[in-house]
């Protein structure tokens, strides 16, 4: 049988990470109560199966070493070994280890790295292995005789699935170097109360195997369950059958290879649904044909309808391949867990971490993007937001530390939040640094909004002391900078001793964008929707010029400098007179802007396309996209255009 | 895909003893181009202006789903400007992965010039070859003026990179 | 998959009889030589008849009462075998497997 075993090894990856994931969610809940053996045995079960689908798939490293970690598991699960911290650290570590070997070659190889070997001695010696079988670590490491006693007492009704109970008594004594068992008939009823179609016996022997107690355990998977089978170790051997594993990986000593490399996971009804659509598209392009094939104008009706089926169809087919890119932010929230676990052991705080908002989904490449700048501004809330315990207990504070982190859908975009209710952003001391760093201009009036948002600036940092953790005056910049790329913005929301909130918008998907199209001039452009804040027309009252040639408008109280889009663009317009035309507002969450446009067109979807793939970054231009007679309009770029304004206020 | 072609049009010039070009009639001198570096030719039509761009980008236009920038080169070569009638048409081109586009009066033929008929360029007045030209090419008593493609839309110099 | 199944087990020797659902299952096996198969394997994900109720059915036929009923399944968690016990399955083999790893578990609930 020929099976290419390199198709499956994507899925497999795929799946072990959700298997990597599971395991540290679950270990990180297992430290606040290790009694409880069901989470315990979910643990053992991702290892097993990343074990198990490691071997299969070529990854002989992974399973070898993952192995181990199983057999600790093994131990725990069986009530031999406590989980303390530091064996709860080791799993940790060892959780790493297997995520690096996924990613790297060495996973293929039966070799140990050395930090993988070290792990395993570590792990060894938490299973009371004896020290030198530590030296000699292999793909079947601890390879030693074990002995059990063992006790099958199947429940009564197991012939009625159809199992037989002796198969696995046959398969048990395959595997077992000594085997002795003997039948324990001392249920089976009188003869009168017997019922052929009930099991009435029970098993209990003595074994000497190669094989781990879980191997043993697995004979007895159909026929019994876990109550059903009882192992006792009797002793450890110590005569190491020392089995030299070969360096034959089964050819596949694998490029370099990533986990989840690039795939999503798609149900197949999802799938159907989209054939589905195909289908019904080549059959509204088979009547268009015909209808077109022997046009007469009488025929308008059918046309008309022809082509409104076929538009159904594609908007149908659109947002379902649309949403076959979205995917629950489960994914990247998963990981914070961990970061906050680990930091705030590291620096002795305490925190608790609380998260809402997991299922809200996003464009899996969004998703993926944001992750780290969420985990740095985590870090950072750990690290310098979040008050050291005694700081915390002066302040009248709780000694734990909270942090929350919530996703939520608000229009056409994704909201994400962290929290912290530490001890808030200093105004003083940001100003001053970037008063220092040359940031701003010293005596600068800026409103709180303004300062806060100078963290964001390169090269600032307000940490005293540079911790390994952050602080390093880089990050904030470039998660603003990358949040900007993914056409999405970042905002902070301070109150002084009550904590800190950062709140980041993004697009649902980077692909397609719900945009209001408009005029200056001859030429169109589309304003993304979630940037739109709303449209005026201007009475000429609300008008002023200040300082020459500042314009700004007065809205409701707020006064925001306009923009004058032709101008800025260079390009002729209808409309010069603002009070002629209209106003259309903008935020980039921070600031607002009134935008100069000669008039508004109407709401609809664009897709994305480069304008850097055969010309250049064009400033104020976020992109293009094709307009329904097949013209391209600009997508205007808001941040951008916030800040262009910004330095037109400061420059005049 | 690119990279392919470009190795071709190396190929091409040192092994063959003729060089193909497209050529084409700007403000009555007659131009060429590589024709390997040509993807295809089509009518003008509208563009849409990019702001902030030199001069001689018009605009950008829709090629079957990208947007492919386009080049005046009445504009390029400060040529006076001439109307936009049928005859005007776009010869879309690939420099270096990218696809571009340039305006031109009209587009006459596919010339075959042997390369032994192909004057380098010579140098101006101020010392310096023209970076535009890659040569002149002699087809009987016709000269074409042989533009480097990638010179002129990506407005580098060409026999800079070549040293 | 059902093809996979299949050529497997005819490359161990084999007969098989196929069904595209549960109910389709059902009367093939009534249709079998002797009315009765040595082993049955059957996926749960099943348009008309999904696995499990197949297999609950099949355990109310006598000539299925005791028959190896082995699932296909995807989910290798606790709670999916257990649904399966439950409903009458005699095994499970836990979804992408190869060959020989089927005629392993074959080997588990059939007598040789």
């Amino acid at each position: 049988m020929n099976v290419d075993m390199d198709q499956f090894l994507s899925a497999f990856l795929v799946e072990a990470q959700e298997h990597i994931e599971v395991f540290e969610s679950t270990l990180l809940a297992v430290e606040d109560d290790p009694s409880n053996r069901e989470q315990l045995n979910t643990i053992f079960r991702c290892a097993h199966s990343i074990k198990g689908g490691a071997a299969t798939f070529g990854l002989p490293g992974v399973a070898g070493f993952t192995h181990h970690v199983e057999t600790l598991l093994d131990d725990i699960r069986a009530g031999k070994i406590q989980l303390t911290t530091t064996i709860s650290r080791l799993l940790f570590q060892c959780l790493d280890e297997i995520r690096l070997l996924l990613a790297s070659p060495n996973g293929a190889v039966p070799e140990l790295s050395d930090s993988a070997k070290n792990l395993v001695s570590q792990l060894q010696i938490a299973s009371n292995y004896s020290s030198d079988e530590a030296s000699s670590v292999q793909l079947e490491a601890a390879s030693g005789l074990l002995e059990y006693e063992f006790l099958f007492q199947p429940k009564a009704d197991i012939l009625a699935r159809g199992c037989d109970p002796f198969l696995p008594l046959l398969e048990l004594e395959e595997v077992c170097t000594n085997y002795s068992v003997k039948a324990d008939t001392s249920r089976v009823p009188s003869l009168e109360d017997f019922d052929p179609e009930q099991c009435y016996l029970s098993w209990k022997g003595q074994i000497a195997t190669e094989h781990s107690a879980n191997e043993i355990r697995e004979i007895f998977d159909f026929v019994a369950d876990t109550e059903d089978i009882d192992l006792f170790p009797i002793q450890q051997n110590v005569h190491t059958a020392q089995k030299e594993v070969t360096g034959n990986s089964g050819g596949s000593t694998n490029p370099s290879f990533r986990p989840d490399a690039g795939i999503i996971r798609v149900s197949s009804d999802k799938m159907d649904r989209l054939v589905n659509l195909i289908g019904e598209l080549v059959i509204n392009q088979s009547i268009l044909d015909a209808v077109v094939a022997d046009f007469t104008p009488n025929q308008m009706g059918n046309l008309i309808d022809a082509v409104a089926s076929m538009a159904r169809a594609c908007r149908e087919l659109q947002e379902r391949v649309m949403s076959i890119r979205l995917v629950p932010l489960r994914q990247a929230f998963g990981r914070f867990p961990r970061v906050v676990h680990d930091l705030s052991n590291s620096l002795g705080k305490q925190v608790e971490l609380t998260m809402s908002g997991e299922d809200t989904e996003l464009d899996k490449a969004l998703v993926e993007a944001i992750c780290d700048p969420l985990t740095h501004l985590i870090r950072n809330s750990v690290d310098h937001g979040l008050e050291s315990e005694s700081e915390r207990v002066a302040t009248g504070k709780s000694p734990v530390g909270h942090l929350h982190v919530n996703a939520s859908h608000e229009g056409g975009s994704v909201m994400l939040e962290v929290t912290d209710d530490g001890k808030g952003l200093d105004k003083d001391k940001i100003l001053a640094k970037a008063i220092d760093r040359g940031l701003v201009q010293a005596g600068t009036a800026m409103t709180d909004e303004a300062i806060h948002a100078l963290i964001f600036a390169p090269g600032f940092s307000t940490a005293d002391a540079i911790t390994d953790v952050s602080g390093r005056g880089v990050g904030m910049d470039i998660v603003r900078s990358t949040i900007d790329n993914l056409n999405g913005n970042v905002s902070v929301y301070s109150n002084p001793g009550q904590g800190t909130r950062v709140r980041i918008r993004l697009p649902l998907t980077m692909a397609i964008l719900e945009g209001l199209s408009l005029s200056i001039g001859e030429e169109i452009y589309v304003l993304p929707l979630t940037a739109i804040v709303e449209s005026i027309q201007p009475k000429k009252e609300d008008l002023v010029t200040i300082t020459g040639d500042e314009e700004v408008v007065r809205v409701r109280g707020e006064v925001l400098p306009v923009v004058r889009l032709h101008q800025l663009f260079n390009s002729p317009s209808y409309i010069s007179d603002p009070s002629k035309g209209l106003l259309v507002i903008v935020s980039d969450d921070e600031r607002k802007v009134a935008l100069l446009v000669d008039e508004l067109i109407g709401q609809n979807q664009v897709v994305i396309k480069s304008m850097e793939a055969n010309y250049r970054k064009v400033e104020g231009v976020a992109g293009a996209t094709i307009l329904g007679d097949g013209r391209v309009a600009l997508i205007l770029d808001v941040p951008e255009l916030v800040r262009c304004a910004d330095a037109a206020a400061r420059a005049a | 895909m690119m990279s392919s072609l470009e190795e071709n049009t190396a190929d091409f010039s040192s092994t063959s003893k003729d060089g193909q070009f497209l050529t084409f009639l700007l403000a009555g001198e007659e131009y060429g181009v590589d024709i390997l570096k040509v993807q295809e030719i089509k009518g003008y039509s509208k563009t849409t202006r990019v702001p902030n761009s030199p001069e001689d980008v018009v605009g950008v236009l829709n090629l079957r789903g990208t947007i492919v920038p386009i080049v005046d080169l009445r504009r390029k070569f400060g040529l006076p400007p001439g109307d936009y009638d049928a005859f005007t048409a776009i010869v879309v081109v690939v420099v270096q992965g990218r696809t571009m586009g340039m305006i031109v009066d009209r587009v006459s033929e596919v010339l075959s010039i042997p390369l032994v008929d192909i004057q380098p360029p010579t140098e101006t007045k101020g010392g310096q070859p023209n970076k535009y030209l890659q040569g002149l090419g002699k087809v009987a008593e016709k000269l074409v003026i042989l533009l480097e493609v990638e010179a002129v839309l990506l407005d580098i110099d060409v026999s800079e990179i070549a040293a | 998959m059902r093809q996979m199944v299949s050529f497997t087990l005819k490359g161990a020797g084999f007969q098989v009889i196929e069904g595209s659902n549960g109910q389709e299952a059902l009367s093939r096996i009534d249709s079998a030589p002797n009315g009765k198969v040595d082993l049955i394997i059957t996926d749960l994900n099943m348009p008309v008849m999904d696995g499990l109720s197949f297999i609950k059915q099949a355990r109310t036929k006598s000539s299925c009462r005791f028959t190896p009923i082995l699932m296909l399944t995807t989910e290798s968690s606790d709670a999916r075998k257990a649904e399966g016990k439950a409903a009458g399955a005699t095994g499970w083999i836990v979804k992408p497997f190869q060959p020989d790893q089927l005629l392993k578990v074959i080997s588990k609930v059939l007598p040789a």
